[in-house]
Protein backbone atom coordinates (compact mmCIF):
# COMPACT_ATOMS: atom_id res chain seq x y z
CA UNK A 1 0.00 0.00 0.00
CA UNK A 2 1.29 3.98 -1.00
CA UNK A 3 2.05 5.73 1.77
CA UNK A 4 -0.79 8.31 0.85
CA UNK A 5 -3.02 5.28 0.82
CA UNK A 6 -1.76 4.53 4.51
CA UNK A 7 -2.22 7.94 5.71
CA UNK A 8 -5.35 8.03 4.50
CA UNK A 9 -6.54 4.51 5.87
CA UNK A 10 -5.06 6.04 9.24
CA UNK A 11 -7.15 9.00 9.30
CA UNK A 12 -10.56 6.87 8.41
CA UNK A 13 -9.32 4.05 11.09
CA UNK A 14 -11.89 4.68 13.83
CA UNK A 15 -10.76 5.79 17.24
CA UNK A 16 -12.21 4.07 19.95
CA UNK A 17 -11.42 6.80 22.43
CA UNK A 18 -14.09 8.84 22.63
CA UNK A 19 -16.81 10.78 25.20
CA UNK A 20 -19.08 8.18 25.15
CA UNK A 21 -17.60 5.27 26.73
CA UNK A 22 -15.41 7.37 28.93
CA UNK A 23 -16.00 6.80 32.56
CA UNK A 24 -16.28 10.31 33.78
CA UNK A 25 -19.47 10.28 31.02
CA UNK A 26 -21.48 7.25 32.30
CA UNK A 27 -21.03 8.26 36.00
CA UNK A 28 -20.79 11.55 36.10
CA UNK A 29 -23.23 12.71 33.35
CA UNK A 30 -25.37 10.25 33.80
CA UNK A 31 -25.23 10.40 37.90
CA UNK A 32 -28.57 12.23 38.27
CA UNK A 33 -30.50 10.72 35.58
CA UNK A 34 -30.35 7.15 37.53
CA UNK A 35 -31.36 8.46 41.18
CA UNK A 36 -34.01 9.25 39.14
CA UNK A 37 -35.11 6.80 36.66
CA UNK A 38 -33.56 3.97 37.96
CA UNK A 39 -33.48 0.76 35.88
CA UNK A 40 -35.77 2.43 33.29
CA UNK A 41 -33.14 4.22 32.37
CA UNK A 42 -31.17 1.58 29.29
CA UNK A 43 -27.92 2.02 28.13
CA UNK A 44 -26.85 1.19 24.71
CA UNK A 45 -23.23 1.80 23.49
CA UNK A 46 -21.58 0.85 19.93
CA UNK A 47 -18.42 1.84 18.30
CA UNK A 48 -19.75 5.22 17.44
CA UNK A 49 -22.93 5.75 19.40
CA UNK A 50 -24.03 6.25 22.89
CA UNK A 51 -27.76 5.48 23.04
CA UNK A 52 -29.97 6.02 26.19
CA UNK A 53 -33.86 5.15 26.40
CA UNK A 54 -36.24 6.12 29.09
CA UNK A 55 -39.88 6.20 29.33
CA UNK A 56 -40.83 9.26 30.31
CA UNK A 57 -44.85 10.30 32.04
CA UNK A 58 -45.98 13.72 30.40
CA UNK A 59 -48.83 15.31 31.09
CA UNK A 60 -51.73 14.91 29.24
CA UNK A 61 -50.25 11.44 27.98
CA UNK A 62 -51.85 8.01 29.19
CA UNK A 63 -48.96 5.86 28.83
CA UNK A 64 -45.05 7.17 29.82
CA UNK A 65 -43.45 8.11 26.37
CA UNK A 66 -40.37 5.91 25.27
CA UNK A 67 -37.66 8.40 24.65
CA UNK A 68 -34.53 7.65 22.64
CA UNK A 69 -31.24 9.92 23.22
CA UNK A 70 -28.47 9.37 20.87
CA UNK A 71 -25.19 10.59 21.23
CA UNK A 72 -22.75 10.25 18.12
CA UNK A 73 -18.89 10.37 18.43
CA UNK A 74 -19.01 11.42 14.77
CA UNK A 75 -22.75 12.86 14.14
CA UNK A 76 -23.63 12.55 10.56
CA UNK A 77 -25.71 15.58 11.40
CA UNK A 78 -25.35 19.09 11.73
CA UNK A 79 -24.32 20.20 14.41
CA UNK A 80 -24.09 23.91 13.98
CA UNK A 81 -20.28 24.28 15.25
CA UNK A 82 -21.37 22.44 18.49
CA UNK A 83 -18.98 19.56 20.04
CA UNK A 84 -20.91 16.47 19.12
CA UNK A 85 -21.09 15.62 22.88
CA UNK A 86 -23.46 18.94 22.95
CA UNK A 87 -25.63 17.90 20.51
CA UNK A 88 -27.24 14.92 21.16
CA UNK A 89 -30.41 14.25 19.25
CA UNK A 90 -33.36 13.11 20.42
CA UNK A 91 -36.33 11.06 19.67
CA UNK A 92 -40.44 10.16 20.48
CA UNK A 93 -43.41 10.15 19.51
CA UNK A 94 -42.07 9.96 16.05
CA UNK A 95 -43.90 11.34 13.25
CA UNK A 96 -45.95 13.71 15.44
CA UNK A 97 -46.98 17.04 14.43
CA UNK A 98 -44.95 19.93 16.10
CA UNK A 99 -43.53 23.00 14.82
CA UNK A 100 -40.40 21.93 16.82
CA UNK A 101 -38.33 19.01 14.86
CA UNK A 102 -35.52 18.39 12.79
CA UNK A 103 -35.17 17.33 9.76
CA UNK A 104 -34.62 13.61 10.80
CA UNK A 105 -37.58 14.11 13.17
CA UNK A 106 -35.57 14.46 16.11
CA UNK A 107 -36.73 16.72 18.84
CA UNK A 108 -35.31 20.60 18.40
CA UNK A 109 -35.21 21.23 21.98
CA UNK A 110 -32.63 24.64 22.14
CA UNK A 111 -31.57 26.57 19.68
CA UNK A 112 -27.76 25.59 18.86
CA UNK A 113 -26.48 28.65 18.54
CA UNK A 114 -27.57 30.15 22.19
CA UNK A 115 -24.83 30.87 24.82
CA UNK A 116 -24.38 28.20 26.71
CA UNK A 117 -26.57 28.84 29.68
CA UNK A 118 -29.72 28.67 27.23
CA UNK A 119 -28.77 25.39 25.95
CA UNK A 120 -27.95 22.29 27.19
CA UNK A 121 -24.14 21.15 28.10
CA UNK A 122 -23.17 17.55 29.28
CA UNK A 123 -22.00 18.93 33.13
CA UNK A 124 -25.59 19.80 33.26
CA UNK A 125 -26.65 16.36 33.37
CA UNK A 126 -28.52 13.66 31.44
CA UNK A 127 -31.57 14.64 34.12
CA UNK A 128 -31.30 18.30 32.92
CA UNK A 129 -31.74 16.91 29.24
CA UNK A 130 -34.88 14.32 29.90
CA UNK A 131 -36.44 17.33 32.20
CA UNK A 132 -36.22 19.19 29.06
CA UNK A 133 -37.82 16.33 26.49
CA UNK A 134 -40.36 15.88 29.04
CA UNK A 135 -41.47 19.23 28.56
CA UNK A 136 -40.88 19.76 24.85
CA UNK A 137 -42.88 16.72 24.78
CA UNK A 138 -45.88 18.48 26.56
CA UNK A 139 -45.40 21.80 24.79
CA UNK A 140 -46.09 19.78 21.32
CA UNK A 141 -49.30 17.96 23.22
CA UNK A 142 -50.75 21.47 24.00
CA UNK A 143 -49.61 23.04 20.92
CA UNK A 144 -52.12 20.62 19.04
CA UNK A 145 -54.86 20.28 21.75
CA UNK A 146 -54.98 24.68 21.15
CA UNK A 147 -54.99 24.28 17.83
CA UNK A 148 -51.86 22.89 15.80
CA UNK A 149 -50.97 24.26 12.22
CA UNK A 150 -53.90 26.58 12.91
CA UNK A 151 -52.75 28.73 15.23
CA UNK A 152 -52.03 26.35 18.13
CA UNK A 153 -50.03 27.65 20.93
CA UNK A 154 -46.18 26.59 21.78
CA UNK A 155 -45.67 27.16 25.70
CA UNK A 156 -42.06 27.76 25.42
CA UNK A 157 -39.68 30.00 24.41
CA UNK A 158 -39.22 30.08 20.53
CA UNK A 159 -36.06 31.39 18.11
CA UNK A 160 -36.76 32.98 15.06
CA UNK A 161 -36.69 30.62 12.11
CA UNK A 162 -35.08 33.68 10.42
CA UNK A 163 -32.32 33.37 12.02
CA UNK A 164 -29.78 31.59 9.66
CA UNK A 165 -27.12 29.39 11.26
CA UNK A 166 -23.79 28.42 9.10
CA UNK A 167 -23.53 24.18 9.39
CA UNK A 168 -21.02 22.54 10.36
CA UNK A 169 -19.37 20.49 7.80
CA UNK B 1 -58.45 22.27 51.01
CA UNK B 2 -57.90 18.64 50.29
CA UNK B 3 -61.92 17.32 49.74
CA UNK B 4 -61.74 16.79 46.60
CA UNK B 5 -58.90 13.72 46.34
CA UNK B 6 -61.09 12.82 49.70
CA UNK B 7 -64.05 12.15 47.62
CA UNK B 8 -61.91 10.16 44.68
CA UNK B 9 -59.97 8.20 47.51
CA UNK B 10 -63.90 6.98 49.28
CA UNK B 11 -65.43 6.54 45.75
CA UNK B 12 -62.51 4.37 44.80
CA UNK B 13 -62.36 2.26 47.97
CA UNK B 14 -65.78 1.46 47.67
CA UNK B 15 -64.70 -0.01 44.15
CA UNK B 16 -62.32 -2.48 45.90
CA UNK B 17 -64.21 -3.33 48.75
CA UNK B 18 -65.19 -6.96 49.58
CA UNK B 19 -69.19 -6.79 48.60
CA UNK B 20 -71.85 -8.22 51.10
CA UNK B 21 -72.06 -11.04 49.47
CA UNK B 22 -68.86 -12.08 49.44
CA UNK B 23 -68.14 -11.50 53.20
CA UNK B 24 -71.09 -13.49 54.03
CA UNK B 25 -70.27 -16.71 52.42
CA UNK B 26 -66.48 -16.23 53.73
CA UNK B 27 -67.93 -16.05 56.99
CA UNK B 28 -70.38 -19.12 56.21
CA UNK B 29 -67.50 -21.36 55.19
CA UNK B 30 -65.20 -20.55 57.71
CA UNK B 31 -68.02 -21.42 60.18
CA UNK B 32 -68.34 -24.78 59.32
CA UNK B 33 -64.45 -24.80 59.78
CA UNK B 34 -64.81 -24.54 62.87
CA UNK B 35 -67.78 -26.31 63.66
CA UNK B 36 -65.89 -29.07 62.42
CA UNK B 37 -62.28 -28.49 63.97
CA UNK B 38 -64.37 -28.05 67.06
CA UNK B 39 -66.08 -31.79 66.95
CA UNK B 40 -62.41 -32.89 66.20
CA UNK B 41 -61.05 -31.05 69.15
CA UNK B 42 -63.18 -31.52 72.31
CA UNK B 43 -62.49 -27.88 74.10
CA UNK B 44 -61.00 -26.27 71.44
CA UNK B 45 -61.05 -22.94 71.02
CA UNK B 46 -61.72 -20.60 67.48
CA UNK B 47 -59.99 -17.47 67.01
CA UNK B 48 -60.05 -15.13 63.48
CA UNK B 49 -57.98 -12.95 62.24
CA UNK B 50 -56.91 -12.00 58.19
CA UNK B 51 -58.50 -9.09 56.36
CA UNK B 52 -62.12 -10.75 56.62
CA UNK B 53 -61.90 -10.27 60.81
CA UNK B 54 -59.74 -6.88 60.44
CA UNK B 55 -62.37 -5.26 57.98
CA UNK B 56 -60.27 -4.64 55.10
CA UNK B 57 -61.15 -7.19 53.15
CA UNK B 58 -60.76 -6.46 49.31
CA UNK B 59 -62.76 -7.72 45.92
CA UNK B 60 -62.37 -10.34 44.60
CA UNK B 61 -62.21 -11.99 47.82
CA UNK B 62 -60.32 -15.51 47.70
CA UNK B 63 -59.37 -16.34 51.20
CA UNK B 64 -60.28 -16.46 54.54
CA UNK B 65 -58.03 -17.04 58.08
CA UNK B 66 -59.12 -19.04 61.17
CA UNK B 67 -57.05 -20.49 64.21
CA UNK B 68 -57.93 -22.99 66.42
CA UNK B 69 -56.60 -23.45 69.77
CA UNK B 70 -56.35 -27.13 70.72
CA UNK B 71 -55.85 -28.20 74.40
CA UNK B 72 -53.41 -31.02 74.46
CA UNK B 73 -50.49 -30.70 76.67
CA UNK B 74 -48.69 -33.33 75.12
CA UNK B 75 -48.15 -30.99 72.27
CA UNK B 76 -45.65 -27.67 72.32
CA UNK B 77 -41.85 -27.33 72.16
CA UNK B 78 -39.75 -29.87 73.43
CA UNK B 79 -42.43 -32.19 73.53
CA UNK B 80 -44.47 -33.29 70.27
CA UNK B 81 -44.65 -31.23 67.11
CA UNK B 82 -47.83 -30.21 64.88
CA UNK B 83 -47.40 -32.79 62.18
CA UNK B 84 -50.49 -35.22 64.25
CA UNK B 85 -52.35 -32.22 64.84
CA UNK B 86 -52.15 -30.97 61.35
CA UNK B 87 -53.52 -34.67 60.00
CA UNK B 88 -56.01 -35.28 62.22
CA UNK B 89 -57.57 -31.78 61.41
CA UNK B 90 -56.73 -32.42 57.53
CA UNK B 91 -58.78 -35.47 57.48
CA UNK B 92 -61.48 -34.18 59.37
CA UNK B 93 -62.12 -31.09 56.91
CA UNK B 94 -61.92 -33.51 54.13
CA UNK B 95 -65.04 -35.92 56.14
CA UNK B 96 -67.09 -32.94 56.85
CA UNK B 97 -66.82 -30.74 53.72
CA UNK B 98 -66.16 -33.22 50.84
CA UNK B 99 -70.25 -33.18 50.83
CA UNK B 100 -71.08 -29.64 49.66
CA UNK B 101 -67.23 -29.41 47.99
CA UNK B 102 -66.44 -32.30 45.56
CA UNK B 103 -63.13 -30.78 44.49
CA UNK B 104 -61.83 -30.21 48.02
CA UNK B 105 -58.22 -30.05 48.56
CA UNK B 106 -56.97 -30.40 51.64
CA UNK B 107 -53.02 -29.56 52.18
CA UNK B 108 -50.65 -29.40 54.71
CA UNK B 109 -47.68 -31.62 54.39
CA UNK B 110 -44.75 -29.40 53.84
CA UNK B 111 -46.16 -26.04 54.36
CA UNK B 112 -44.82 -24.04 57.24
CA UNK B 113 -47.39 -22.85 58.92
CA UNK B 114 -50.71 -23.60 58.06
CA UNK B 115 -52.88 -26.20 56.31
CA UNK B 116 -54.27 -24.79 52.86
CA UNK B 117 -57.98 -25.64 52.49
CA UNK B 118 -59.00 -25.40 48.50
CA UNK B 119 -62.77 -25.45 47.91
CA UNK B 120 -62.14 -25.56 44.00
CA UNK B 121 -65.10 -23.33 44.17
CA UNK B 122 -64.82 -19.65 44.32
CA UNK B 123 -66.59 -16.41 46.66
CA UNK B 124 -66.24 -14.20 43.76
CA UNK B 125 -67.58 -15.19 40.50
CA UNK B 126 -64.82 -15.28 37.67
CA UNK B 127 -61.71 -15.23 40.38
CA UNK B 128 -59.54 -18.37 40.84
CA UNK B 129 -60.84 -20.06 43.64
CA UNK B 130 -61.54 -19.94 47.43
CA UNK B 131 -59.12 -20.93 50.01
CA UNK B 132 -58.56 -21.10 54.01
CA UNK B 133 -55.54 -20.72 55.75
CA UNK B 134 -56.02 -22.96 58.85
CA UNK B 135 -53.61 -22.66 61.74
CA UNK B 136 -53.43 -25.40 64.60
CA UNK B 137 -52.45 -23.32 67.82
CA UNK B 138 -51.43 -24.66 71.09
CA UNK B 139 -51.83 -22.39 74.32
CA UNK B 140 -48.14 -20.68 75.69
CA UNK B 141 -48.64 -21.54 79.45
CA UNK B 142 -45.41 -20.31 80.49
CA UNK B 143 -45.69 -16.76 78.41
CA UNK B 144 -48.25 -14.62 76.55
CA UNK B 145 -49.50 -15.88 73.46
CA UNK B 146 -49.33 -19.20 71.61
CA UNK B 147 -47.45 -21.60 69.68
CA UNK B 148 -48.08 -21.85 66.34
CA UNK B 149 -46.58 -24.63 63.49
CA UNK B 150 -43.62 -23.99 61.59
CA UNK B 151 -43.01 -27.11 59.68
CA UNK B 152 -42.78 -30.03 62.40
CA UNK B 153 -41.46 -27.60 65.35
CA UNK B 154 -43.65 -24.35 67.26
CA UNK B 155 -42.46 -21.00 67.17
CA UNK B 156 -43.95 -18.01 69.36
CA UNK B 157 -46.75 -15.85 68.30
CA UNK B 158 -50.09 -14.10 69.46
CA UNK B 159 -52.82 -13.42 66.55
CA UNK B 160 -55.71 -13.15 68.93
CA UNK B 161 -53.60 -10.16 70.69
CA UNK B 162 -53.08 -8.86 66.71
CA UNK B 163 -56.91 -9.18 66.12
CA UNK B 164 -57.28 -7.05 69.35
CA UNK B 165 -55.19 -4.59 68.42
CA UNK B 166 -56.75 -4.34 65.11
CA UNK B 167 -60.04 -3.93 66.10
CA UNK B 168 -58.87 -1.10 68.84
CA UNK B 169 -57.14 0.84 66.17
CA UNK B 170 -60.74 0.36 64.33
CA UNK B 171 -62.75 1.78 67.01
CA UNK B 172 -60.03 4.39 67.74
CA UNK B 173 -60.14 5.86 64.60
CA UNK B 174 -63.29 5.90 63.71
CA UNK B 175 -62.79 3.14 60.86
CA UNK B 176 -60.93 5.03 59.16
CA UNK B 177 -58.17 2.63 59.96
CA UNK B 178 -59.56 -0.01 58.18
CA UNK B 179 -60.45 1.95 55.14
CA UNK B 180 -56.46 3.36 55.04
CA UNK B 181 -55.47 0.08 55.38
CA UNK B 182 -58.00 -1.30 52.32
CA UNK B 183 -56.26 1.20 50.23
CA UNK B 184 -52.75 0.81 51.47
CA UNK B 185 -53.11 -2.79 50.44
CA UNK B 186 -54.72 -2.11 46.98
CA UNK B 187 -51.72 -0.16 46.50
CA UNK B 188 -49.64 -2.58 47.43
CA UNK B 189 -51.16 -5.06 45.19
CA UNK B 190 -50.82 -2.96 42.25
CA UNK B 191 -47.15 -2.48 42.93
CA UNK B 192 -45.30 -5.70 43.26
CA UNK B 193 -47.01 -6.74 46.44
CA UNK B 194 -43.48 -5.37 48.46
CA UNK B 195 -45.25 -5.66 51.85
CA UNK B 196 -47.38 -8.68 53.25
CA UNK B 197 -50.89 -7.83 54.25
CA UNK B 198 -50.06 -7.88 57.98
CA UNK B 199 -46.89 -5.20 57.67
CA UNK B 200 -49.43 -2.88 56.38
CA UNK B 201 -51.35 -3.31 59.35
CA UNK B 202 -48.71 -3.68 62.12
CA UNK B 203 -47.34 -0.32 60.19
CA UNK B 204 -50.42 1.30 60.61
CA UNK B 205 -50.78 0.48 64.10
CA UNK B 206 -47.79 2.73 65.00
CA UNK B 207 -49.34 5.92 63.11
CA UNK B 208 -52.98 5.75 62.41
CA UNK B 209 -53.75 6.24 65.85
CA UNK B 210 -56.55 8.73 66.10
CA UNK B 211 -59.16 10.14 63.15
CA UNK B 212 -58.04 11.21 59.95
CA UNK B 213 -59.11 11.61 56.49
CA UNK B 214 -58.16 8.74 54.37
CA UNK B 215 -55.45 11.13 52.38
CA UNK B 216 -54.23 12.40 55.53
CA UNK B 217 -53.54 8.79 56.62
CA UNK B 218 -51.88 7.68 53.81
CA UNK B 219 -49.34 10.71 53.59
CA UNK B 220 -48.85 9.58 57.37
CA UNK B 221 -48.74 6.04 56.64
CA UNK B 222 -46.30 6.20 53.65
CA UNK B 223 -43.58 8.71 56.03
CA UNK B 224 -43.88 6.66 58.83
CA UNK B 225 -43.50 3.02 56.69
CA UNK B 226 -39.78 4.77 55.36
CA UNK B 227 -38.62 6.23 58.77
CA UNK B 228 -39.48 2.68 60.33
CA UNK B 229 -37.91 0.60 57.36
CA UNK B 230 -35.12 2.42 57.15
CA UNK B 231 -34.35 1.32 60.73
CA UNK B 232 -35.44 -2.35 60.86
CA UNK B 233 -37.99 -5.06 59.84
CA UNK B 234 -41.01 -4.29 61.37
CA UNK B 235 -41.50 -6.33 65.15
CA UNK B 236 -44.37 -8.06 66.01
CA UNK B 237 -46.98 -5.45 67.41
CA UNK B 238 -48.05 -8.23 70.06
CA UNK B 239 -44.19 -8.17 71.15
CA UNK B 240 -44.18 -11.99 70.59
CA UNK B 241 -42.85 -12.97 67.94
CA UNK B 242 -39.14 -13.14 67.92
CA UNK B 243 -38.80 -12.74 64.45
CA UNK B 244 -39.47 -9.37 62.54
CA UNK B 245 -42.13 -9.39 59.65
CA UNK B 246 -40.65 -10.22 56.47
CA UNK B 247 -41.21 -7.84 52.99
CA UNK B 248 -41.81 -9.57 49.51
CA UNK B 249 -38.99 -12.36 49.91
CA UNK B 250 -37.66 -10.83 46.15
CA UNK B 251 -37.08 -7.90 47.53
CA UNK B 252 -34.33 -6.37 50.15
CA UNK B 253 -35.56 -4.10 52.61
CA UNK B 254 -33.76 -0.93 51.06
CA UNK B 255 -35.66 -2.27 47.43
CA UNK B 256 -39.16 -2.12 49.12
CA UNK B 257 -37.99 1.32 50.72
CA UNK B 258 -37.34 2.53 47.15
CA UNK B 259 -40.98 1.66 46.27
CA UNK B 260 -42.61 3.09 49.15
CA UNK B 261 -40.74 5.86 48.04
CA UNK B 262 -42.00 6.15 44.47
CA UNK B 263 -45.74 5.64 46.20
CA UNK B 264 -44.75 8.59 48.74
CA UNK B 265 -44.01 11.53 45.27
CA UNK B 266 -46.91 10.80 43.75
CA UNK B 267 -49.22 11.53 46.90
CA UNK B 268 -47.31 14.45 48.18
CA UNK B 269 -47.80 15.51 44.23
CA UNK B 270 -51.32 15.00 44.57
CA UNK B 271 -51.84 17.05 47.60
CA UNK B 272 -50.06 19.70 46.30
CA UNK B 273 -51.40 20.18 43.17
CA UNK B 274 -54.88 20.10 45.06
CA UNK B 275 -53.77 22.75 47.44
CA UNK B 276 -52.20 24.86 44.95
CA UNK B 277 -55.54 24.92 42.92
CA UNK B 278 -54.97 22.24 40.26
CA UNK B 279 -57.93 19.87 41.09
CA UNK B 280 -57.86 17.76 37.67
CA UNK B 281 -53.71 17.40 37.68
CA UNK B 282 -54.51 16.17 41.35
CA UNK B 283 -56.61 13.85 40.27
CA UNK B 284 -54.72 12.53 37.95
CA UNK B 285 -52.00 11.95 40.60
CA UNK B 286 -53.52 10.24 42.51
CA UNK B 287 -54.95 7.63 40.26
CA UNK B 288 -51.47 7.34 38.70
CA UNK B 289 -50.72 6.84 42.31
CA UNK B 290 -53.18 3.71 42.50
CA UNK B 291 -52.19 2.94 38.80
CA UNK B 292 -55.73 0.86 38.22
CA UNK B 293 -58.04 2.56 36.05
CA UNK B 294 -60.72 0.15 37.18
CA UNK B 295 -60.67 1.40 40.60
CA UNK B 296 -59.63 5.19 40.26
CA UNK B 297 -59.76 6.55 35.88
CA UNK B 298 -57.53 8.32 35.13
CA UNK B 299 -59.57 11.88 34.33
CA UNK B 300 -59.63 13.24 30.80
CA UNK B 301 -56.21 13.60 29.27
CA UNK B 302 -57.25 16.70 26.98
CA UNK B 303 -58.37 17.90 30.80
CA UNK B 304 -55.18 17.52 32.15
CA UNK B 305 -53.16 19.15 29.24
CA UNK B 306 -55.18 21.89 29.83
CA UNK B 307 -54.70 22.29 33.39
CA UNK B 308 -51.33 21.71 33.15
CA UNK B 309 -51.09 24.52 30.28
CA UNK B 310 -52.69 26.59 32.60
CA UNK B 311 -50.81 26.06 35.68
CA UNK B 312 -47.44 26.24 33.37
CA UNK B 313 -48.69 30.09 32.59
CA UNK B 314 -49.18 31.29 35.98
CA UNK B 315 -45.92 29.95 37.07
CA UNK B 316 -44.19 31.92 34.45
CA UNK B 317 -45.97 34.77 34.82
CA UNK B 318 -45.66 34.88 38.78
CA UNK B 319 -41.99 33.53 38.75
CA UNK B 320 -40.71 34.68 35.95
CA UNK B 321 -38.15 32.07 35.74
CA UNK B 322 -37.31 28.90 34.05
CA UNK B 323 -40.30 26.46 34.91
CA UNK B 324 -40.96 22.97 34.17
CA UNK B 325 -43.99 20.23 33.77
CA UNK B 326 -45.10 17.50 35.25
CA UNK B 327 -43.43 14.99 38.20
CA UNK B 328 -39.91 16.77 38.30
CA UNK B 329 -41.20 20.56 37.50
CA UNK B 330 -40.22 21.84 40.70
CA UNK B 331 -36.52 21.13 38.85
CA UNK B 332 -34.91 24.06 37.83
CA UNK B 333 -34.83 24.40 34.09
CA UNK B 334 -32.31 25.16 31.50
CA UNK B 335 -34.18 28.69 29.50
CA UNK B 336 -34.00 27.15 25.95
CA UNK B 337 -35.51 28.33 22.73
CA UNK B 338 -36.85 25.91 20.54
CA UNK B 339 -36.60 25.59 17.04
CA UNK B 340 -36.46 23.95 13.55
CA UNK B 341 -34.80 23.44 10.59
Amino acid sequence: MSTARTALARSRRYDARWYGVEPYWQVWVEAGARREHGTRLCRSTRLDRLTYRVPVEVRGRRHPVIVRIVFYARPEHPTFGLPPEEYPHVYADPGADSPHRLLDDALCLYFPRSEPGRRWTPEKGLLALIDLVRDHLFFEEYWRLTGGDRGGIWLGEEQAHTVSVRRSA
Amino acid sequence: MTKFLETLLTEARKRIEVTPDELDEARRRRGQLALILKKEFPGSRVYVNGSVAHGDALTPLTDVDLGVVVPDHEYGPKRKGPVALQERAARALRAGLRGEFPGLRVEWEGRKRSILVKFNDAVTPGAADFTADLIIAIDNLEDEGLFIPRFSCWDRAHPEEHTRLVKQAIDDTKVVYAHINRLLKHWNRMHGKPLVSWNIKALALGCITEPVTQLDGLVMWFEYAIAELSVELTPDPAGVAEKPISVNEKLTRLQVIDVLREGQKRLHEAVALEKAGYPVLAHDELARFFGDDEMLPLPDQAAVTAEEGRKFREKVAGVGAATGTGLGAHRPRIPVRSWGE
